[in-house]
């Protein structure tokens, strides 16, 4: 008869990136990429700070929860808060007159840089997160299509209307 | 191809496949209108691209890696319904399954399993220590990662600490697959505050 023994041993079979490193990797990708989209949409370094950081903390209790966390989730999220934050701020620019931010000033970017930004700003935010989604980003149209909820179809459209309207205004600062 | 067509290909040139590509080139050889868009588009790549440059603000990491601990443990996590549904379920099991052992029914008789920490060390020419959780708090648990076959793996364990002698795994998995273990229970633990691992009990048959 055969006896049975119990043993208690620990093993250990495979290394599993706990969710702090995954969220460290996960800064390491796209925190620069993502600033700089954020950048495009907001335009205000410290609602940029702040949409980023709450983004990577969401992104972390997404990880905690054993869900993984692809860039176009990380997008979705921030354009999200972004949008809110956009919102917000025309609710305030309608009874007070606020917010004289300008970029150019507070980034101390190249003379391009200003161009490129002031030229950006003249375009609706949703052309503008477009243009750096798809030629900075370089971001498929579908996967942008699926990142703003619209067909792909729809995001060609758009992206060829916003490129044309860029196209037009950068070229007219020459 | 209709001629906007081709302008809407190339307002999304960076991601055409071959043909595309083959059928835009093709166009832009016959079409000085188009020829000069894509001029103008590459202008503008290049421009739009070198916003990239800037820097994130410094201190974004740091407040992030900072808070990410704090802020999920402040919050109560979320347990879905479905999840206990089968909590619930798993319970009611459970309290059928020792009833059904208590009859002889269901479990072999407890006197044929020696679970003794004698009959552990006795097997093994190495300390073994027990289950993770009954470690005491001092003790430390370290794995030294590498990576085989594009497998990260942990090639080495020490588990230190006063009074606690070093486990050489290599050995005790040998012996462990020599004698066709049975995973009994596996459970997810936190090495170095930085790596998980999977920590498995194992029963031999012998």
């Amino acid at each position: 008869m055969s006896v049975v023994v119990s043993l208690e041993g620990v093993r250990l079979i495979e290394a599993q990136p706990v969710p702090k490193q995954q969220l460290a990797d996960l800064l390491d990708r796209i925190e620069k990429p993502l600033c700089g989209y954020l950048r495009v949409v907001v335009n205000d370094p410290d609602v940029v700070f702040d949409c980023a950081q709450e983004t990577f903390l969401r992104a972390y209790e997404q990880l905690e929860r054993g869900r993984s966390v692809n860039s176009q989730w990380v997008y979705k999220v921030a354009r999200n808060l972004a949008v809110d934050h956009i919102r917000r701020r025309s609710r305030l620019e309608q009874n007070r007159e606020l917010l004289d931010q300008t970029p150019a000033r507070q980034y101390s970017p190249s003379d391009r840089d200003t161009r490129v930004r002031q030229t950006l700003d003249l375009l609706p935010v949703a052309e503008r997160e477009l243009l750096y989604l798809s030629i900075i980003d370089r971001f498929r149209t579908e996967e942008i299509g699926a990142m703003l909820g619209i067909r792909a179809g729809a995001v060609r459209v758009r992206l060829f209307r916003a490129r044309e309207r860029f196209r037009t205004l950068y070229g007219s600062t020459l | 191809m209709r001629h906007h067509k081709l302008q809407h290909m190339l307002a999304r040139r960076y991601e055409l496949n071959e043909s595309e590509e083959a059928m835009l080139r093709l166009h832009l050889t016959a079409c000085e209108t188009c020829r000069g868009l894509a001029t103008d588009y590459l202008r503008d790549d290049d421009a739009l691209g070198a916003l990239t440059q800037a820097d994130p603000p410094v201190t974004l990491r740091q407040a992030v890696l900072a808070q990410a601990g704090r802020r999920v443990a402040a919050q109560p996590r979320r347990i879905s319904p479905v999840l206990t549904a089968l909590a619930a379920a798993a319970v009611v099991l459970f309290a059928l399954g020792l009833g059904l052992n208590r009859s002889g029914l269901l479990f072999s008789s407890p006197e044929h399993i020696l679970s003794e920490p004698q009959a552990v060390r006795a097997a093994l020419p190495h300390t073994v220590i027990g289950p993770r959780h009954e470690l005491p708090p001092h003790v430390k648990l370290t794995a030294h990662l590498g990576t085989y076959a594009g497998v990260s793996r942990a090639w080495f364990v020490t588990i230190s600490g006063p009074g606690v002698s070093v486990l050489s795994p290599e050995a005790l998995v040998g012996q462990l697959h020599a004698s066709e273990p049975s995973i009994l229970h596996r459970e997810t633990a936190v090495i170095d505050g930085h790596t998980g691992a999977f920590v498995e009990t194992f029963a031999v048959s012998g």
